[in-house]
């Protein structure tokens, strides 16, 4: 009765099927066939120097996201790794709090403190570093302070949790060898924990590219990102061809870079282990 | 049975009979619901008001349970409507959407047996909708950077930049700027209709830069000036009264002003449709219209409730003959045919 | 020996008893702090606009009051709105995690098709939300489903699924499945087996898989945004509406409720583990 316990997989993937795949699915039909089979909205995409704009927002943000957070997360993972218990049982609380609290709240709690009589700039004021408000709302700096405070966890915990699987030992051996500590960091340690790095690098962008709540709070006109124009087409100029469309490119970029990652670095990548 | 195929139907029966369980809610729901109006209004200090004056009185009165909602939004009441899911039974919207709802055929016509509309001001009497207030878009600015009445008065004053510096916040919709963008460009305040579109617009590339945040509900540019994001900006009347009353720094020029006014409609297949015509007969009365402009200083569509209402109060609104001689008076029918192409030219324009 | 000699051994034991990374540079001590504060002091300063006794939003507070509170407690529209995000989020758990534990027991032992099987119980973990979300509005607006409360467990049941999936496969991935074998031999059944076996040692599992299910319907934004509509509108969607549409801190207080119980959450989650560790397992 071996069969028996795939029969189990059956509620899942049936439940999937209906309320995932299909709606999917109607989609990339909707955006083909507006009624009649015709390449029209993507097309439009194409036409509109809006959409151009858009993606290449998208884009920039995304990437700029990924690298911050990387450059925040990498040192933070590192001594999350290497501290004492005690220590570590405290990060993480500072790691994993933000990561369980609504995106919302996170926003919100940002519009808050980057206003111009916020806490930001009336503390950058009271410790004399400017004189006057800087604009660190509704503008790119804004939207992208936001982004990297919510995604953030998603780059450490992955870093993090391949960095604890490292031997210390092999940094001794590297040692013993005639390296010097930077050396055996540079070229032991950081290639081992190139997995992780790489874990985190694409959960980050690729969650960037989709992101909705964050850049419509806190963003710019010129901040748009392909969800909020995906919103307008279908809520409010109910253009479900375009909007359709627009989700279908996106999906495609989403899954065109994990397939391409995975293929490059092995299977199993998204198999992170969550706290 | 093996045992394995009777812990999966356990399974299942459990899943089928929870989802049975919450789906089973509906017939009661939709009972429920005629005894209930779901309304939707604009949010933040208005819908406030109207919750003191209407919503709450006709609730006690007519024990008929009102149920908000909000921001108000035409794409999502088209959306509604033409999908078969309308959730609102009654909408307070723009003017203009009277005009462009009856066009899309997405409304309800009212039913004047039920509604009186003695004392009403024609202009606002429409077979698919009837007015709720009259209400303005005016400059406002922040009184902590202008308080000694130096603040601009005229829409050229606000588009000088030059001298009167600091960061705006203007309204992310072409119906609240375009005419402003003409009286800006000199444009006498009666030649404005129709309006000169590909003039409007030159017009607005030049004020483009300087706005920080481009608002999109009511009680955004009140929130701005209150808290120093912004020092002038395009708002609606009330809301910055409202901010005042609270105590924020916020101020409000009536020179220029657009005034205009909003409307009750009902959705095509709303399911209380009698429920909302009730409510309109009940909100259109005199006493419910001073009540609301008492509260907040929109201008009633019922000439009667002037009676009720007090001198100060009346100084305040917009309808008030020295403001309103200061302001356009909008054109629902020119806006209402050319609101859709606009918008787009809009989205497109503002992303550049 | 010189002294020469001894500074150097006394280096050495230092470098020593540091470890092969030595002592952590300061700098990279201070960055991680200040990371950690980045990521940390958002949710904090929430809480005191709560209790702000101005009438709109400002910062800082003039002073101190529960009017917010009073606000939020007091409105029947944020009432049930909280209200249906309890009843979504934990009828979400029930089927996530019974489906999502099944699911997890499947994909133990390798078959054909186990990779795509993987791959389309993960996907909505990586989709992103909005196509997920339009996508089920689409049809939802076809079979008049749209702000029904069934309708919202089960669009919130696919985005919770794979996490009682991950988390739970990674908890039977410690199993010994020889216990199993064990009691089968002894005479158990399949069901009896699992009751009596495994369900008892992947508890812990079962319970943070649960809670992530939890979490993840309870705080879910954009899908409520296009689904839940006016009559099962959401805690997340009655934020959403009201960061936008009103002035005053009503949201900050709601904010800060919210923050107290994924803390709550969280420290279930962490006791839960703790009581696992300690029982040995």
């Amino acid at each position: 009765m071996r069969w028996a316990s795939e029969l189990l997989l059956v509620p899942a993937l049936a439940w999937l099927g209906v309320f995932f795949v299909y709606p999917i699915g109607r989609l990339f039909y909707a955006s083909l066939f507006t009624p009649a089979f015709s390449l029209d909205s993507y097309a439009r995409l194409g036409r509109s120097p809006i959409y151009l704009t858009v993606f290449v927002n998208t884009f920039e943000i995304s990437v700029t996201v990924m690298l911050i957070a990387l450059l925040l997360g990498y040192p933070l993972a590192f001594l999350l790794a290497t501290a004492g218990r005690r220590a570590s049982g405290l990060m993480l609380v500072a790691i994993v709090l933000p990561l369980w609290t609504s995106v919302l709240v996170r926003t919100y709690a940002w519009m808050v403190l980057l206003g111009r009589r916020g806490l930001v700039n009336e503390g950058l004021q009271t410790l004399g570093l400017t004189d006057a408000p800087l604009p660190l709302l509704y503008n790119r700096l804004g939207v992208t302070i936001g982004m990297v405070h919510v995604l953030l966890p998603f780059m450490v915990l992955p870093i993090y949790s391949v960095m604890k699987g490292i031997d210390v030992d092999l940094l001794k051996a590297a040692q013993n060898l005639g390296a010097n500590r930077r050396q055996a960091f540079l070229r032991v340690y950081v290639p081992l924990s190139l997995s992780g790095l790489a874990t985190g690098c694409l959960v980050v962008f690729v969650s960037a590219l989709g992101f909705f709540v964050t850049p419509a709070l806190l963003g710019g006109r010129g901040d748009t990102m392909i969800a909020m124009l995906i919103d307008v087409q279908v809520s409010q100029l109910l253009d479900w061809g375009l909007g359709a469309a627009l989700a279908v490119v996106l999906f495609a970029v989403t899954a065109a870079i994990l397939f391409g990652v995975q293929r490059l670095t092995g299977a199993e990548r998204l198999w992170v282990r969550v706290p | 049975m093996s045992s394995i195929d009777r812990r999966y139907v356990l399974k299942m029966g459990v899943l089928t009979a929870a989802s049975a369980a919450t789906s089973a809610g509906g017939p009661w729901i939709a009972r429920a619901q005629s005894k209930q109006l779901v309304v939707c209004s604009w949010g933040g200090a208005y819908q406030e008001a109207q919750r003191k004056t209407m919503f709450q009185p006709f609730e006690k009165e007519t024990g008929i349970k009102i149920v908000e909602a909000s921001p108000t939004d035409y794409g999502k009441l088209k959306a509604m409507v033409q999908s078969g899911n309308v959730e609102w039974d009654l909408v307070d919207v723009g003017d203009l959407n009277v005009v462009a709802g009856a066009k899309d055929n997405l409304l309800e016509p009212l039913d004047y047996q039920q509604i009186d509309t003695k004392g009403v001001f024609p202009q606002v009497v429409h077979k698919y909708g009837i007015g709720t207030i009259y209400y303005s878009t005016v400059l406002a600015f922040s009184t902590k950077k202008y308080p000694k009445g130096d603040h601009p008065k005229t829409w050229a004053q606000f588009w000088d930049v030059a001298k009167f510096p600091g960061p705006r916040t203007m309204r992310n919709n072409p119906l609240d700027n375009l005419e402003f963008a003409l009286l800006a460009d000199d444009v006498p305040m009666d030649k404005v209709y129709p309006l000169d579109v590909e003039r409007a617009f030159r017009v607005m590339d030049r004020i483009k830069p300087h706005v920080n945040v481009w608002w999109t509900t009511g009680a955004q540019p009140a929130q701005l000036l209150a808290d120093g994001e912004v020092e002038l900006a395009t708002s609606w009347n009330g809301r910055i009264f409202a901010i005042q009353k609270q105590g924020a720094k916020a101020g409000l020029e009536w020179n220029q002003g657009k005034l205009q006014w909003d409307s009750w409609v009902i959705p095509r297949g709303s399911k209380n449709r009698d429920g909302a015509m009730k409510f309109i007969a009940w909100s259109t009365q005199p006493k419910p219209q001073a009540a609301i402009a008492n509260e907040i200083p929109y201008g009633p569509v019922n000439q009667k409730a002037f009676e009720f209402i007090g001198a100060q109060a009346a100084r305040d609104m917009p309808t008030a003959p020295d403001n309103a001689k200061r302001q356009v008076m909008v054109d629902p029918v020119w806006w209402g045919e050319h609101r859709n192409v606009l918008v787009e030219r809009w989205n497109a324009w503002l992303l550049k | 020996m010189g002294p020469r000699a001894v500074t150097e051994r006394a280096r050495a034991l230092a470098l020593e008893a540091a470890g092969p990374l030595g002592r952590r540079h300061p700098a990279l001590l201070g960055l991680g702090l200040a990371t950690l504060v980045f990521l940390a002091a958002p949710l904090a300063v929430v809480v005191p606009i709560s209790f702000s006794a101005a009438k709109y939003l400002t910062f800082p507070p003039p002073g101190w009051s529960l009017q917010w509170y009073a606000r939020y407690f007091g409105s029947r529209e944020w009432m049930s709105a909280t209200v249906r995000s309890f009843e979504v989020a934990l009828l979400t758990t029930l089927t996530a995690t019974s489906v999502g534990t099944a699911a997890a027991l499947a994909l133990r032992r390798p078959f054909r098709g186990r990779s795509l099987a993987q791959l389309v119980i993960l996907a909505p973990m990586v989709v992103p939300v909005i196509i997920v979300a339009i996508g089920v509005y689409g049809l939802y607006a076809k079979l008049r489903m749209v702000g029904t409360l069934h309708g919202l467990v089960l669009a919130h049941t696919v985005l919770a699924l794979p996490f009682v999936v991950v988390v739970v496969s990674a908890t039977l991935s410690g199993f010994d499945q020889t216990l199993e074998l064990a009691a089968q031999n002894l005479g158990a059944n399949r069901w009896n087996t699992f009751r009596h076996v495994t369900l008892p040692l992947i508890r812990p599992g079962l319970v943070s898989g649960a809670l992530l299910a939890f979490v993840t319907s309870f705080d879910e934004v954009v899908v409520a945004i296009f689904v839940s509509g006016t009559q099962a509108a959401t805690l997340p969607k009655q934020m959403w509406d009201g960061i936008r549409t009103e002035i005053d801190p009503t949201v900050a207080a709601v904010s800060t409720l919210l923050i107290g119980v994924t803390t709550a959450v969280i420290c279930i989650s962490a006791v839960v583990r703790l009581r696992a560790g300690a029982d040995g397992s």
